[in-house]
């Protein structure tokens, strides 16, 4: 199939020993040090009377611990450093189409990983509460012939979320790829080429693909982890 | 009846073209959900401003939910269109 159009993320280099480097691993490395670097900095030195950036830092400690704590119903320092490091990374992940690069979580790959690692905090935080045999019982209930079905809908957590983040985005890439392309063949129809079609026609389209989607996608994400992750760690037999 | 290559590559894509089309008609379930719940939050702000922070919050939750079913949609219609696996078995 000779299509013009090429969505899926770019190999860059075919490793040998590890498997191909494509695209999304090289923009993650990026990903991640901006945040060491943007941490880093906001870290460097806590005094007793906070600086502005210390300020900072706290605001957005405060910020994910205020969230953390509506969700769950009690504060919890072990879900609020996940939680926070979920929110910068698929954030920072997915804003990159800004700037023009291909975001981290256009890509099924990454989005699984991330899922699969919540699904491990979701199920770990159960077994913590429960013990491994309540956790068992959980699955079996309200009576045991129901087992297969509530395993099979605990494995589909993970997937719908991955799917779910991965096709957003994916989507946000795909409409801004076509709107670009037609934008840039409108101005070459014409003799002269014009810049407005290629710069300012299409920032209202990346204001909802590039920046407001991955802000909904982030908090939907964190919001759809912290509520299972509170229904996982719930002993009350209310809810069952 | 046989075809040769080219016939048969062309009959595969036409049909995963208009399949990617009859997939994404399920999107109109997702439209009529998240229309009904988004009604339902707003008669619950309407008469109760005071929940409006709870409300939005569950809402948007169940909308992302309900999305999925859309999302998925999405996705078979993508991988028909893009990465299509059929035109491989021939």
């Amino acid at each position: 199939m000779e299509s013009s159009f090429e969505f899926g993320p770019k190999i860059i280099w075919n490793w040998p020993v590890l498997g191909p480097i494509t695209e999304t691993i090289i923009m993650s490395w990026l990903v991640t040090a901006i945040i060491i670097v943007i941490i880093f900095i906001l870290t460097r030195k806590f005094e007793q009377v906070p600086g502005k950036l210390q300020c900072f830092a706290e605001f957005l400690y405060e910020s994910v611990n205020n969230y953390v704590t509506s969700t769950l119903g009690k504060g919890s320092l072990v879900y609020t450093a996940y939680i926070g490091t979920l929110m910068t990374y698929i954030l920072l992940g997915s804003l990159l189409g800004i700037v023009g690069l291909r975001p981290v979580t256009a890509d099924i790959n990454a989005t699984l990983a991330l899922a699969v690692i919540s699904f491990v905090v979701i199920h770990g935080s159960a077994i913590r509460k429960k013990g491994f045999v309540g956790f068992v019982k959980h699955l079996g209930s309200p009576v045991p012939a129901l087992f297969p079905i509530n395993v099979i809908s605990e494995v589909a957590i993970p997937v719908s979320l991955a799917f779910r983040l991965f096709g957003n985005l994916v989507g946000g890439v795909i409409v801004m790829t076509l709107v670009h392309s037609a934008l840039v063949g409108l101005g070459a129809s014409f003799s002269e080429s014009i810049p407005i079609f290629t710069f300012l026609i299409p920032i209202p389209a990346n204001l909802f693909f590039d920046v407001f989607e991955p802000l909904l996608q982030t908090f939907i994400f964190t919001a759809i982890t912290l509520t299972f992750i509170s229904i996982s760690v719930d002993t009350s037999e209310a809810n069952h | 009846m046989t075809f040769d290559i080219t016939t048969a590559k062309t009959i595969i894509l036409a049909a995963s073209a208009i399949g990617a089309g009859i997939v994404m008609i399920g999107i109109c379930g997702i439209g009529l959900g998240q229309g009904i719940a988004t009604g339902k939050a707003v008669e619950g702000v309407s008469r109760q401003p005071e929940a409006q922070p709870a409300i939005l919050k569950t809402l948007i939750v169940g909308i992302a939910i309900t999305e999925t079913t859309g999302i998925f949609a999405f996705i078979i219609a993508l991988t028909l269109v893009f990465a299509n696996p059929l035109i491989n078995l021939i």
